[in-house]
């Protein structure tokens, strides 16, 4: 004969067995947690961002500390070649052209024309980046540069301000 | 009728979406697009750049306005063709700024009409970049869409 388990009725479990299942039933339902709500709010955050994003600011590279001057009536960037001019100098992307030893004396700039006659000159134009405490001579200086070298229009990158 | 609404009832399934995939989906989508935002916008002024002995437009100087930067202010320069004689043609720094409200109060007398004439930026070299964008930009909202840099 094969030995059956006895098994037990709710109705015959003691008032301590039965207490301790009731608590048990609470804790699971505590823990229950509604996801659809969670799925909504990601939703919501995905579209945003989605919507905000945009990879026409990565063609031009803002870093160096530089602080844009800003302005209320701007176009796009477009894709071209592009110098940032910072306090501490000239760059093309995280390379160094110049350092700021150039900023004195006149003149075109020789390491920035050196530069740039390697430069592609496809779209005819450069994007120019630059500090907005950066001396207006200065740029003078970087655009007839530019211009002497093929890029006979220059696109100022600026941060747009609200209307 | 009864058998066949009751098998219609047993062939229910108690359909249940599992949300957990979708959560991971939705949550490394936000994570990526939060690590590939551009959090600082750019946009760019289109300089038409007059130098030496390359005058961009044809427009004779005298029919264009000129607005130079120095250490006192704002010098302008009113096109011929306005036959305003009360054109203010100095714009004065206030408490050592420059009043961009002023100049662009200055502007606003000149008449709109559907052709505006040119204009042009000009600076000492001591003034700051920042200045000179701001000086094109409250031109181009004055009115003056064709704004020419001069870098002589």
């Amino acid at each position: 004969m094969p030995l059956h388990r006895a098994r037990l009725r709710i109705s015959d479990y003691t008032e301590r067995r039965k207490s301790r299942l009731k608590h048990q039933e609470r804790r699971i339902r505590m823990v229950s947690l509604s996801l659809t709500s969670m799925v909504d709010m990601f939703a919501i955050l995905v579209i945003f961002l989605l919507v905000n994003s945009s990879t026409v600011s990565r063609w031009i590279e803002v870093s160096h500390n530089i602080d844009l001057p800003k302005a209320k009536i701007v176009d796009p960037p477009k894709k071209a070649a592009t110098i940032q001019i910072s306090p501490e100098g000239i760059f093309s992307g995280e390379a160094l052209i110049a350092n700021k030893g150039v900023f004195k004396g006149g003149g075109e700039i020789s390491l920035l024309k050196e530069f740039l006659s390697h430069s592609d000159k496809k779209e005819g134009f450069i994007n120019i980046v630059a500090h907005t405490k950066v001396p207006f001579g200065l740029i003078k200086r970087v655009i007839s540069t530019c211009q002497s070298s093929g890029f006979h229009d220059v696109n100022l990158a600026v941060e747009p301000r609200a209307r | 009728m009864a058998g066949a609404s009751s098998e219609q009832g047993e062939n229910k399934l108690n359909v249940e979406l599992n949300l957990v995939p979708f959560i991971d989906l939705l949550s490394s989508l936000v994570l990526f697009l939060l690590v590939t935002a551009v959090w600082l916008q750019v946009g760019t002024i289109p300089a038409s750049v007059e130098s030496s002995g390359k005058a961009l437009f044809s427009q004779a100087e005298q029919d264009r306005l000129t607005v130079h930067l120095n250490s006192t202010g704002f010098d302008l320069t009113w096109p011929k063709i306005a036959s305003f004689n009360s054109l203010v043609s100095k714009v004065p720094k206030v408490a050592g700024v420059y009043s961009f409200q002023k100049l662009e109060a200055v502007l606003n007398i000149f008449p709109k009409t559907a052709k505006m004439p040119l204009s042009a930026v000009s600076s000492d070299d001591g003034v700051e970049y920042g200045m000179v964008i701001e000086t094109i930009d409250s031109l181009k909202r004055s009115g003056f869409s064709i704004v020419a840099l001069s870098v002589d």
